[in-house]
């Protein structure tokens, strides 16, 4: 409790948060709550302005790359909102900036950053100008806000790299060049874009997809190639006078790309579907796309006519090119049907490897007209792919102790899993109008319950993140709100009532699960480098007796 | 005035006279302001009409006879011609120049008509901004008692085969405080079926019985048969049709029955308007209760074994429940932050008056 003190008053004094990740006294059992690290942040002043007099800030986490040397790659979300001065949907599309990434490596036991080259990630191959609308004016004077890589997907290539897709290209339409004020257009980036691990350099791929998406989802398919669903092209005024059929609606269309000539594919039209935005996809054990019937929405308003049709969990054949619809999924006790802003995790696949299990919590129910208040229940699906039959099964599962919208969750290696960040209710429809959910919980597979854990000391609403670090810890960052009522952003609201922080967060806290405080974690002391597919293997470890049960020997397939 | 001053100057003039010229998009970014289609009078069939959502509602019309639909402007002059296989627009009209974009300003129109071909498909879409009325505006009264209200009616004339029919719609205030969803109360033993809910609801129909299930659509047309082998639909159904066109996949009308096999699993997904509550809004007293309230009582007619049946069910109205607390103040501080946005615009506004005042 001691170093606690000395920590925080540190903090306070210095105004930047210690360097230290080791663990702070809590009164409660960590080995049942987990604990949280002391937040931190990289060093130097939260934001400032630079020779333009725009503000630049750190990076706050909204994505996280877990790098295979035990590094992370993140970028920002939302750069330039500081610089709203009236009204973020008349200037957003003037004033952001192509987000920054960083890399941050916690191997060493203390923080250190480095910083991509270049760190916006560069001009990409995919940038606007392709969608405006005809006829209509548009401003797009700032050009250092086309290639953002705000609402892209990313996916680790089997050589190593990270692949990085779509993306937001800002303007104003209409707009008059010169003038800063009009609607802003958020449109999704054709963009191919790729991370090398071991350089640090971002770079353009050699082709670009056929279709602009912003929120798209990628899915990495057996033989390596990585298929890419929804997204949408304009997100403010999607309606197209020359192609209505498009106008309204995500992107129905279907890309492949091939690692090995870094270009992409259309599918033929029987793969089109409607999909939300950021579809919750995944690959099943027979190489089939999953469809979990949840994705991000805007919840209360609609996005597509067709969208009751989100509503239906579905199968996508990247052979056959067609999808299959399964059924829809339950929602809490009375309820069934799409699940919008949640996450939605696999759950670890057991022998003999053709069940899979997907775990959704959270979120808001419906399409359209939603609700907006953050949802305590949480799903569970089973798509069963055992001789060549496609099965699914859906129920209702544990309640969780909190209601959560736009909560992170993660998979951890002892099956369980876990929910972090999060509010009690949608920020997209008002922004600022919500109470943080920082305490983290706890899935258990085998008895299908959630259970309380510590809490974080920063409230993370919207474009919060969180990912399993290497050595069993999981780091949590992000957000990076819209400004408070779409205005700009004032923090009276989390002055007089606890509400979200209107700016956003360059901190992290790293949160050391339950598991971690067993008891000695088993050293590994021999296993066969050469591993042979369908047979048994055997990891020995020092001292079994004392380690963790389901550590001590593992079984691969 | 320095050159840099005199282009600034211009755009701003510019943009004062784009303003000036348009009309405000219905939506003022209000996503809680939409366009609605009361009807087509008298329908045209084979031609559907829908309005998109957006910064600024759009109509979209899809045409699938072999006849032009002619959309006439305010001055009762037709601007487009929509056919089966291709869309022309006379681009020198006002009414076209406007149409074009979400905000109606138009550069001065030039004399006579000029008709070009503008798409190589039967459907176009437009910003008609007589949706988009400017006389009419939620009062902050209104917009605090949370309740739907219709705003404005519109109507937008079109003329096929020498007849004319009117597109009659309305702008309506609809506030998010609860949500439609339906449920089966009833089905045929056989036959399993689960509710989408969304802005037009769909049905997801599966068949597990003997000998084969009958659909009937909208119109009490033959529309599905399900069979152990699979599913067909008819092709012609106004109810097939009608879920193609919902998903931007028209489908050619015809009055034979065109039976096409969907695939070998004997389940269906479809759109269905007979689920949704027609006027979109739900009625006052669904809106004053703080319980559920059923609007609709539906059913789809089925042939099963050479018997009629039904698959029936109800659309129910629900208040969005109670959100944890504490909303009154929340809104307030959001009011807050709101009227600080007009204080400062206010402030913006003066303070550029001022300065236009001191310039020499």
């Amino acid at each position: 409790m001691r170093r606690f003190a000395c920590t925080l008053a540190l903090t306070l004094v210095t105004g930047a948060a210690p360097a230290s990740l080791t663990p702070v006294a809590h009164a409660d059992d960590p080995s049942v709550t987990g604990m949280f690290g002391m937040p931190f942040e990289q060093p130097g002043p939260k934001c400032s302005k630079d020779a333009d007099g725009r503000t630049v800030c750190k990076p706050a986490a909204v994505s996280q790359v877990a790098l295979a040397d035990g590094t992370v790659l993140y970028w920002d979300g939302l750069e330039g909102m500081e610089d709203v001065r009236y009204n973020t949907v008349a200037e957003i599309g003037n004033v952001a900036q192509d987000d920054l990434s960083r890399v941050l490596d916690l191997r060493s036991g203390r923080p250190v950053w480095t910083t991509p080259s270049p760190a916006d990630a560069g001009t990409p191959n995919g940038t606007v100008g392709d969608e405006y609308l005809p006829v209509v004016p548009h401003n797009n004077d700032r050009t250092d806000n086309d290639g953002d890589l705000f609402c892209s997907d990313q996916v680790h290539l089997a050589n190593g790299l990270v692949l990085n897709v779509g993306g937001t290209g800002y303007y104003l339409e209409p707009g008059v060049s010169g003038v800063p004020y009009g609607v802003s257009e958020l449109e999704g980036l054709k963009a191919t874009r790729i991370f090398d691990p071991v350089t640090h350099a971002w770079r353009a791929a050699r082709g670009r997809m056929a279709y602009g998406r912003w929120y798209p989802s990628l899915v990495t398919l057996p033989g390596g190639d990585v298929l890419v669903a929804s997204g949408v092209t304009k997100l403010i005024k999607p309606a197209y006078p020359d192609r209505p059929e498009d106008s309204g609606t995500n992107v129905k269309q279907i890309e492949t790309f091939d690692p090995r000539t870094e270009t992409w594919t259309t599918s033929r039209p029987s793969a089109n579907r409607s999909l939300p935005l950021f579809p919750r996809l995944h690959l099943l054990p027979n190489g089939r796309v999953y469809y979990d019937a949840a994705g991000q929405t805007f919840n209360p308003d609609g996005q597509s006519y067709d969208e009751a049709l989100w509503n239906m969990a579905a199968v996508y054949d990247p052979n056959s090119q067609a999808w299959t619809d399964l059924g829809l999924p339950v929602f809490g006790p009375a309820l069934k049907g799409f699940r919008g802003s949640a996450f939605s995790q696999q759950l670890t696949l057991k022998p003999p490897y053709t069940k899979a299990q997907f775990l959704s919590a959270g979120g808001v129910y419906g399409v359209t007209p939603g609700t907006y208040v953050g949802t305590s229940t949480s799903t569970l699906n089973t798509v069963d792919v055992a001789n060549g039959v496609t099965t699914f099964a859906s129920e209702a599962t544990g309640e969780m102790v909190n209601g959560r919208w736009y909560s992170t969750g993660v998979t951890l290696p002892t099956g369980q899993v876990l929910a972090f960040s999060g509010a009690d209710r949608d920020e997209v429809v008002g922004p600022g109008s919500a109470t943080p959910v920082t305490q983290a919980e706890l899935y258990d597979p085998a008895t299908k319950t959630w259970r309380a854990l510590a809490s974080a000391r920063k409230g993370r609403t919207y474009h919060n993140s969180a990912i399993l670090l290497q050595d069993g810890r999981v780091l949590v960052g992000g957000h990076a709100p819209i400004n408070t009522g779409y205005a700009f952003p004032t923090n009276t609201g989390r002055a007089e009532l606890g509400l979200s922080d209107a700016f956003r967060d360059p901190s992290f806290e790293v949160f050391s699960p339950p598991n971690l405080f067993y008891g000695p974690r088993p050293v590994v002391v021999d296993y066969a480098l050469s591993q042979p597919y369908n047979a048994l293997t055997t990891i020995e470890v020092h001292d079994p007796a004392r380690s963790s049960r389901s550590c001590s020997s593992a079984t691969r397939r | 005035m320095s050159v840099v001053a005199g282009r600034l100057s211009a755009l701003v003039a510019a943009v004062a006279l784009l303003v000036a010229a348009a009309p405000a998009p219905a939506h003022q970014g209000d996503p809680a302001i939409v366009a609605r289609i009361d009807a087509v009078e008298p329908p045209i069939e084979g031609v559907a009409v829908l309005v998109r959502a957006g910064a600024a509602d759009q109509l979209l019309l899809v045409n699938s006879t072999a006849d032009d639909v002619e959309v006439l402007g305010e001055d009762g002059e037709p601007f487009l011609r929509v056919g089966r296989d291709s869309v022309r627009a006379d681009v020198s009209s006002e009414a076209w120049r406007r149409s074009a974009g979400p905000f109606g300003a138009a550069a001065p129109a030039p004399a006579g008509a000029t008709w070009v071909t503008v798409a190589d498909h039967g459907s176009w879409g437009w910003f008609d901004h007589r949706l988009h009325p400017v006389d009419r505006a939620v009062t902050p009264d209104l917009r605090a008692s949370k309740r739907p209200v219709r705003l404005a009616d519109w109507t937008v004339p079109l003329r096929h085969r020498g007849r004319t029919h009117v597109v009659k719609g309305h702008v309506e205030y609809r506030p998010v405080v609860g949500q439609f969803r339906s449920r089966v109360t009833t089905r045929p033993d056989g036959v399993d079926v689960d509710v989408l809910d969304g802005r037009v609801p769909g049905l997801f129909v599966r068949w597990h019985g003997e000998g084969t299930l009958l659909v009937k659509g909208m119109e009490g047309e033959p529309f599905a048969r399900f069979s152990r082998t699979g599913v067909e639909v008819n092709e012609t159904s106004v109810t097939w049709r009608d879920d193609r066109a919902l998903r931007d996949e028209p489908v050619a009308p015809g009055t034979a029955a065109r039976w096409v096999a969907q695939g070998p699993s004997p389940s269906l997904t479809w759109l269905d308007r007979r689920l949704a509550y027609a006027p979109g809004v739900p009625p006052d007293g669904a809106l004053r209760s703080d319980e559920p309230t059923t609007v609709v009582e539906w059913d789809v007619p089925v042939v099963v074994a050479g018997r009629e049946q039904a698959i029936a069910g109800e659309t129910t109205w629900h208040p969005n429940a109670a959100s944890g607390g504490g909303d009154g103040r929340r809104v307030a501080m959001l009011a807050a932050a709101a009227a600080a946005v007009a204080v400062a615009i206010a402030f913006a506004v003066a303070r550029g008056r001022r300065r236009r005042r001191v310039e020499p």
